[in-house]
């Protein structure tokens, strides 16, 4: 599986760092200048993010620095998911260009359970790991288990969860889910002309990304008062369970005029269900994210759908580069933003990779980090 | 597992073995109950009774439901088979990386997937039957381990590429009736053969009622568990080719509950952890209870927290009905 | 962990004492030796003080719905709700408390009022309405669930300092969570070993028809393990409350099926009647300390997934052949 998705500039942007403000001034939103590598997001400044308030908090981390080389361990909350994958390759990818770090990474997954993520922390301790990436089953609930790696010297990363202020957690690499839910929910209030009926495909119910995706589409309805939502649904990030969801709205709504749904392996399901229907022709879609799957879908019905804000897996990359900087004693901040980007349909169809399977990510890493049996 | 009401009977009594064979689409309660949860959706969504629409839930309840009918054969033999919704996920990417993407490759794929089925069953049967192991623990770990080779089959992405034709032709629909219904109903009508018409149904009572009978009255006790689980394997198999039909590739995911939805439907069908008795009918009746129930609760538009409030009470309440018109049944009988 | 020094002294009243049963019993106890030892001469960071006071603190949680769940397989019985109201409890406990100690009593009083009410929902829908234990915990999951959204949407509260003690602190050498696990464990022997109850227990599993004969309150032994497999889940709910130090809605997912592995790994047959305490506790241990080894050998988590599969396989087959007529 030697695949590859060349597109310039779409791991460029996700690495590029952006410590300015979630919330910027531009409103306007202006779709893409440069072409395939898409346009950065800005919100309008009336959306605040709940999250990463404290994102520019400098860290002291004179107390992680030491010389290499340095043992680099990930503590997964689970791995059964395609972008948790891919976010695993790019930390092997980047830790692979910094000889400070050694070569062999412990990896751990506890399964969704909080209680062996706390152990497994505990166990990347004891065998003298230097550095902790993550990303947490829940932000918030595997923190007192961070703790004490922290109290033990090792600087701890959050890698692509919600951003996170609490002593266990050193720097946070996140992607801001306030922040694309409202990216996503004002292009489908756009496609919509501010007039419709809409439905909202979640996931997990409880999880950081399904309350401020929520909260997001919510706000921006709030000022949008010509859009109704009829209903939200928790698809679990899962394609089957989507499709399914979405034959009982169609079922139950003869007129749905668009569907917010950022994660395009639900969006796919969604799409697909509207399509057996024969009623893809009445309805949009709000932008999905950078899952192949969808992709494949945007490529093929381009009439449809309302483009791409990206949730890059590249968060991987983010996070080693940050921790690269707390070992060698350099000030950080609590936060480093991996920025999402938006991609109008037609450029964000280009992306598709119609050699790859569905569950894949379009990225820019070498063959040899790509993942594979 | 013993049931709560009765320890396990020596054999199946008289009363049963007639009503096994009066009613061998399982108990009238349980259709009725079907019945009423149907008039219930009626009332409350008028699109529901449109013919479309109750066979796309009988279409989104084929993946549990073929792996139920196997499932259902190994519950009577008084085993458990947990390992079911690992094969679907195992399955699925096995045959889309067969396929990679070419019609060419169906054939192939599909027999890979079948055989791996059968494999599966073959070793989780010769250990249960020969080692005597508790077959709900020995297919819980069988299940651990097929997902852990899944992913290093993949990598941890559902890699390959589904066949446009696979798509096109068990996607799609003959007439109004979607083709993956067809394949449910096919499965049900060789089970229910197999069951009530063959050798072997009446050996998979025999050894469920009483293995020390069943081998003095000349049953190959051994061979009878491990064909059981061999059908069961094949049945998760097929449910895996269902599912890729149905979403394409999905992921590896797991732990999306296969195992349990397909159990807790056999188990409302009536058939019990004892075994010796229930059987597929009864099953039928418990899959289409539970994806109408789940509909049901959909159409309702509850938020999260009274759906899985709702879908708690019908589980049970379903249960509880059922289980007092099988006993006032068994009174009358 | 003291609590092994007791050893595998349980035997069934009622049941026969059989050679082969105590066999199948001590296989659990041989697997962990045996693993042990492993651990010690071929696994580096293994033989510290650090590494046993992690695995201490991460069995403890399963150990305590182990415990429980012990109760109602020796019924013949299964219980799938546990998970959920460990769930429950965590967010229902962090919530309440949200940081104030002055709140740990109340939150007690709350943890056990969920128990005792799930316990005698669960144990009811299975002795008056006649419902399998499969189907009415499936819904008690599914119920629990809608609770823990009802009270919340999202993780909440945070556990205070004095209250985290229960899963961090130390008394003396040994870690409270650990402490917790043993003194309960001894409990349960106890109430198994020797009380009326704990040998209806046994007596229900061997053979509900002639307990029923001989005059047994069947149901009321039927319910009562169900109450105490839901309090005993309730208190693991506050370890795990105290471990992750805030309300996660998803906490609890998945410990019905952990607890009911090391419940069968650890000798107890779920045909009932067979079995005991100390086996589960054993395999608790086992099964947390080869996560560790896997962990600390840097095994990769697809490898371990299978190697995690073919244990339990392997240690099932292995004593349930000890056990298998001949």
């Amino acid at each position: 599986m030697h695949r590859r998705i060349p597109i310039a500039g779409l791991a460029l942007s996700a690495l590029a760092i952006a410590a300015a403000p979630v919330a910027a001034q531009d409103p306007s939103g202006s779709p893409a200048a440069d072409g395939a590598s898409g346009a950065p997001i800005v919100i309008p400044a009336e959306y605040v993010s709940p999250e990463a308030q404290t994102a520019d908090t400098p860290v002291d981390t004179s107390a992680f620095a030491k010389e290499g080389p340095w043992k680099l361990c990930v503590s997964a909350g689970y791995l059964t998911n395609s972008w948790v994958v891919f976010a695993l390759q790019h930390i092997r990818h980047q830790a692979s260009l910094e000889p400070r770090y050694e070569p062999e990474i412990v990896v751990t997954d506890a399964n969704f359970d909080p209680n062996k993520q706390i152990g497994d922390i505990a166990d990347l301790i004891n065998q003298g790991c230097e550095a902790i990436l993550y990303w947490p089953i829940d932000d918030t609930a595997i923190e007192p288990g961070l703790e004490q790696a922290v109290t033990a010297g090792i600087p701890t990363v959050n890698v692509g969860g919600g951003y996170t202020d609490l002593p266990g957690i050193v720097s946070n690499a996140y992607i801001d889910q306030y922040e694309l839910g409202v990216a996503g929910a004002l292009k489908l209030v756009e496609a919509l002309g501010g007039q419709g009926t809409i439905v909202s495909m979640l996931p997990i119910a409880g999880t950081t990304a399904a309350v401020d995706q929520d909260k997001a589409l919510r706000d921006v309805l709030a000022a949008n008062p010509g859009v109704e939502l009829l209903d939200t649904q928790n698809g679990d990030w899962n394609r089957a369970k989507a499709k399914e969801l979405t034959e009982t709205w169609l079922q139950r709504y003869p007129t749905i005029d668009g569907v917010f749904s950022p994660a395009g392996q639900m969006s796919a399901g969604v799409a697909e269900a509207f399509d057996e229907a024969g009623r893809l022709g009445d309805v949009v879609f709000s932008p999905g994210d950078e899952y192949n799957g969808w992709l494949k879908w945007i490529a093929a019905h381009p009439e449809s759908n309302g483009g791409l804000v990206t949730f890059p897996p590249a968060a991987g990359a983010v996070g080693v580069e940050q921790m690269t900087r707390i070992l060698s004693g350099e000030e950080v901040t609590k936060g480093i933003h991996v920025p999402s980007v938006w991609y109008a349909p037609e450029e964000a169809a280009a992306l598709a990779d119609a050699e790859a399977p569905d569950d894949w990510w379009a990225n820019e890493l070498p063959a040899e980090f790509l993942p594979q049996s | 597992m013993t049931s709560a009401s009765t320890s396990v009977p020596p054999a199946p009594s008289a009363v049963e073995q007639r009503l096994q064979q009066r009613v061998p689409m399982g108990s009238l309660g349980l259709w009725l109950a079907l019945l009423v949860l149907v008039a219930l959706a009626a009332v409350l969504s008028p699109g529901f009774l449109n013919p479309v629409n109750l066979l796309n839930i009988v279409r989104q309840a084929s993946v549990v439901g073929i792996a139920a009918v196997g499932v259902t054969l190994v519950m009577i033999t008084g085993g458990v088979d947990l390992s079911v919704g690992a094969v679907i996920v195992f399955g699925s990417v096995l045959a889309a990386t067969l396929m990679d993407g070419s019609d060419a490759n169906i054939p192939l794929a599909c027999g890979a997937v079948l055989l791996m089925g059968v494999a599966v069953g073959c070793l989780n049967g010769t250990i249960v039957a020969r080692w005597k192991v508790p077959s709900f623990i020995l297919t819980l770990g069988m299940a651990t381990a097929i997902s852990g080779i899944t992913q290093l089959y993949t990598g941890g992405t559902a890699a390959g590429e589904v066949a446009p034709a696979f798509r096109a032709v068990f996607n799609g629909r003959i007439g109004i009736v979607p083709v993956l219904v067809l394949v449910f109903a096919a499965v049900v009508l060789v089970g229910l053969f197999v069951q009530t018409r063959m050798v072997l149904g009446r050996r998979i009572y025999l050894v469920g009622a009483n293995p020390r009978a069943a081998r003095l009255s000349g049953v190959q006790v051994t061979r009878t568990r491990i064909a059981v689980f061999a059908i069961s394997g094949v049945c998760a198999a097929l449910a895996g080719l269902v599912l890729l039909a149905r979403s394409g590739v999905s992921s590896t995911f797991a732990g999306q509950g296969f195992e349990f939805d397909a159990l807790a439907a056999v188990v409302l069908g009536g058939t019990t952890f004892a075994g010796g008795r229930g059987g597929i009918g009864g099953t039928v009746a418990g899959v289409l209870i539970l994806a109408v129930s789940f509909n049901l609760v959909n159409i309702l538009g509850l938020p999260i927290d009274l759906e899985l409030l709702v879908k708690g009470a019908i589980i049970f309440g379903v249960a509880a009905v059922h289980v007092a018109a099988q006993r006032k049944e068994g009174l009358m009988a | 962990m003291t609590s092994a020094s007791a050893g595998p002294a349980v035997r069934s009243v009622t049941a026969r004492p059989d050679l082969r049963d105590q066999v199948a019993r001590l296989g659990v106890w041989v697997a962990l030796v045996v693993t042990l030892i492993v651990g010690v001469v071929a696994v580096p960071n293994f033989a510290t003080a650090a590494n046993a006071d992690a695995v201490l603190r991460q069995a403890a949680v399963l150990g305590v719905v182990a415990l429980g769940q012990t109760f109602v397989v020796l019924t013949g019985g299964i219980d799938l709700s546990v998970g959920m109201l460990m769930g429950l409890v965590t967010v229902l406990a962090n919530g309440i408390m949200d940081g104030d100690p002055g709140l740990i009593g109340p939150v007690l009083l709350v943890a056990l009022a969920c128990g005792l009410v799930t316990g005698l929902a669960n144990g009811l829908g299975i002795v008056v309405a006649r419902v399998d234990p499969l189907i009415v915990t499936l819904a008690m999951l599914s119920v629990l669930q809608g609770a823990i959204f009802l009270y919340t949407d999202r993780t909440v509260g945070s556990a205070p300092d004095a209250f985290r003690e229960l899963a961090y602190g130390d008394l003396g050498p040994i870690p409270i969570p650990a402490l917790v696990l043993a003194l309960l464990a001894i409990g349960c022997w106890v109430i198994l070993d020797r009380t009326p109850f704990g040998r209806y227990v046994y007596a229900l599993g061997s053979d509900a028809q002639s307990a029923r004969r001989s005059g047994i309150p069947v149901d009321r032994v039927r319910l009562g393990a169900y109450v105490v497999c839901s309090l005993l889940a309730a208190i693991a709910g506050l370890l795990l409350a105290a471990r992750l130090g805030s309300g996660f809605t998803g906490a609890g997912a998945g410990f019905e099926l952990s607890s009911i592995v090391a419940v069968v790994v650890g000798g107890t047959a779920l045909s009932g009647g067979r079995g005991g305490v100390w086996g589960t506790i054993a395999a608790v241990l086992l099964l947390t300390m080869l996560a560790t080894m896997l962990n600390l050998l840097g095994i990769s988590p697809f490898a371990q997934r299978v190697i995690n599969g073919v244990v339990i396989v392997v240690a099932v087959a292995v004593y349930t052949s000890a056990r298998r007529e001949p």
